[in-house]
C-alpha cells in the first residue's frame, strides 16, 4: 500500500512539475528519477495542459537559403513542406511525424532566443552537412489566430549562417537576434514625455 | 493493508471484457506508434542522424543536463545502424500483434511495454504525451494475467466463483483506472495555471497553431460564444469527471463526459494518438458502470 501511495504521489509531482516546480518538488523528483525515468512514467517536462499560449506552441518552420545574404522572403525555402521537397513531415503518419519535428524545432527556437546558438548548432549541423549548397538556415514561427501583428513581425528566433571551409565540416554562426528598438524620447523634469 | 484498501485494489474480479478491449486497443496504438517512426527513425537516431547518440551526449554535456538524462535508459543509444533501428520497429509491431493473442505467458506483453519505453526514452526532445500514456498503459496491462483476458465475462452469468479472474488482473485494472483519472484531473489543474483557460480563449489557443488537421473547425470556434463555452466545458469536464467517475451515481455521466472530452481535445489539438490512447484507457472504467453490480 505504501508503494502505491508513493507511486501515485510521485506521478502527481512529476506531472505538475512542468508548470513551475518548487525546489522541494525538484529534490524529490531527483531522488526518484531512476524509477520515473527508466519506466518513462514522468512527463519529461511535457506540460499536460495542451496550451498556455506560449511561443513554443506555435507552428515552427525551418527554411534554408542558398544565398549568403538573402534579401527577401523569396530567397528562403521552407524545408519539409512537401514530399518532393525533402519530405520531412508528410507521408506515413504525417501528423505524428510533424509533431515530433515541431517539438524539435521549438526546442531549437528556444535555444536560439536564449542566445544558446552553439547548443542548437549541435542539431542543425547534420542538416547542414546533408545540404551542401545551403548558406543559411532560419527557424520562424507561423502566424495564427492567437498571434498579434507584433508577434507576426518579430525577427526569427534562430538564424544561423554556415561557414564552409575546404576539408573541414561546416561551422555554424548564429545571427544575433534583432532587438525591439524605440526612438529616444525626451523626458522632462516633471517625468512625462 | 486495511480490508477496504485490499478490496479496492484486488477484489473486483468478475469482469474482464473491458481489459480485453484496453489490451487490443493499446496494441493497435502501439502498432501505430512504431509505424509512425518508420520514415524518420534513421533521420533522427542513426549514426549520422540529427539526434544520434554522440550528438545527444555532446549536447547534454555542454548543457550540463547529463544527470537529468542518465536514467532515461534505452538500448537504442547503443546502436546507430539504420537496419537495427528498423528491425527494432518491426519487432515492436510483431510484439503488438502477438500480445492480444497470447494466453499462456506475460512475456509478449512485458516485451511490448519495454519496447515502447525504450523507444520513448530514446526519443529525447521529440517525445510527447502519447508516449506517456502508452507506456503506463502497457506497463499496468502487463501485470494482468493473459489467461484472464481470454475469458468470457462472469458478470450476469451463473459462473462458479472458481472462474473469477486473478488478483493481478483486478490490480491491473485498478492501476489503469487510478492513473488515468489522475492524469486527466491533473491536466485540468495545470490548465488553471494559464490565463487562456480562464478568459475563454483556451480552445482557440489549442486549435490555432495546427496547420494540417483531420477535421477543420477553426472557422466555427472563432465565434466568441462558442469558443468560450467550449473552453469552460473543457475545464469543468477535466476537473469534475475524474472525481465523479468514482461514484456510482455519477459514473456513467462522467465516463461519457470524458469520452466526449477526449474527442473534443483530439479535434482541437489534432493529438489523435494521445487522445485515442486516453479514450482506450478510460474503457477500464466500463466494467463497473455498464455492468454495475452495486
Amino acid at each position: 500500500m505504501a508503494w502505491l501511495v508513493l507511486h501515485f504521489s510521485l506521478i502527481a509531482l512529476a506531472y505538475t512539475s512542468s508548470i513551475a516546480a518548487s525546489s522541494v518538488q525538484l529534490r524529490i523528483l531527483d531522488l526518484f528519477r531512476p524509477y520515473l525515468a527508466i519506466t518513462h512514467l514522468d512527463s519529461d517536462g511535457t506540460p499536460l495542459l495542451f496550451s498556455d499560449s506560449s511561443p513554443s506552441e506555435k507552428t515552427h518552420l525551418i527554411s534554408e537559403a542558398t544565398s549568403k545574404e538573402p534579401e527577401t522572403e523569396d530567397d528562403w525555402l521552407a524545408i519539409g513542406q512537401s514530399e518532393s521537397n525533402g519530405g520531412l513531415m508528410g507521408g506515413i503518419a504525417g501528423g505524428d511525424r510533424q509533431r515530433r519535428w515541431q517539438r524539435f524545432l521549438a526546442t531549437l527556437a528556444e535555444l536560439g532566443e536564449k542566445e544558446q546558438g552553439a547548443m542548437a548548432a549541435w542539431f542543425i549541423e547534420p542538416i547542414a552537412v546533408a545540404r551542401t549548397d545551403v548558406q543559411k538556415f532560419k527557424i520562424t514561427r507561423e502566424p495564427d489566430l492567437m498571434t498579434t501583428v507584433v508577434d507576426d513581425n518579430a525577427s526569427p528566433p534562430y538564424t544561423v549562417a554556415i561557414v564552409r571551409q575546404d576539408g573541414q565540416g561546416p561551422r555554424l554562426v548564429q545571427a544575433a537576434p534583432k532587438r525591439l528598438a524605440s526612438p529616444a524620447i525626451h523626458i522632462d523634469n516633471a517625468g512625462s514625455p | 493493508m486495511t480490508n477496504s484498501a485490499q478490496k479496492f485494489w484486488f477484489a473486483d474480479r468478475h469482469e474482464t471484457s473491458s481489459l480485453r478491449f484496453v489490451r487490443s486497443g493499446l496494441s493497435i496504438v502501439a502498432i501505430w506508434y512504431f509505424v509512425s517512426h518508420w520514415s524518420d527513425i534513421n533521420t533522427w537516431f542513426a549514426t549520422e542522424g540529427i539526434l544520434s547518440s554522440i550528438r545527444i551526449g555532446g549536447f547534454l554535456d555542454a548543457a550540463d543536463l547529463t544527470s537529468d538524462a542518465t536514467w532515461r535508459w534505452s538500448p537504442l543509444y547503443l546502436t546507430g545502424s539504420g537496419v537495427a533501428l528498423r528491425a527494432y520497429l518491426v519487432i515492436g509491431i510483431f510484439l503488438a500483434i502477438a500480445t492480444p493473442f497470447t494466453r499462456s505467458t506475460r512475456v509478449p506483453a512485458i516485451m511490448l511495454w519495454l519496447w515502447c519505453v525504450w523507444l520513448s526514452n530514446r526519443s529525447l526532445m521529440v517525445s510527447g504525451p502519447e508516449e506517456l500514456v502508452l507506456c503506463f498503459g502497457l506497463g499496468y496491462l502487463a501485470i494482468a494475467s493473459p489467461k484472464d483476458l481470454q475469458k468470457r465475462d462472469l458478470v450476469g452469468s451463473e459462473s462458479p466463483r472458481s472462474l473469477a479472474c486473478s488478483w493481478t488482473t483486478a490490480f491491473s485494472r485498478r492501476l489503469l483506472q487510478v492513473h488515468t483519472s489522475l492524469l486527466i484531473g491533473l491536466t485540468g489543474l495545470t490548465m488553471l495555471s494559464a490565463k487562456i483557460w480562464w478568459d475563454g480563449t483556451g480552445s482557440v489557443s489549442v486549435a490555432a497553431p495546427i496547420g494540417r488537421r483531420l477535421i477543420n473547425i477553426t472557422e466555427l470556434i472563432t465565434n466568441p460564444t462558442i469558443h468560450e463555452l467550449l473552453t469552460h466545458a473543457i475545464i469543468i469536464l477535466a476537473l469534475v469527471s475524474p472525481i465523479a467517475i468514482w461514484f456510482n451515481a455519477t459514473r456513467n455521466a462522467a465516463f461519457f463526459g470524458l469520452l466526449i472530452w477526449c474527442l473534443i481535445m483530439a479535434v482541437l489539438s489534432s493529438q489523435w494518438m494521445y487522445l485515442t490512447t486516453l479514450a482506450i484507457l478510460l474503457q477500464s472504467f466500463r466494467t463497473s458502470l455498464l455492468f454495475s453490480k452495486d
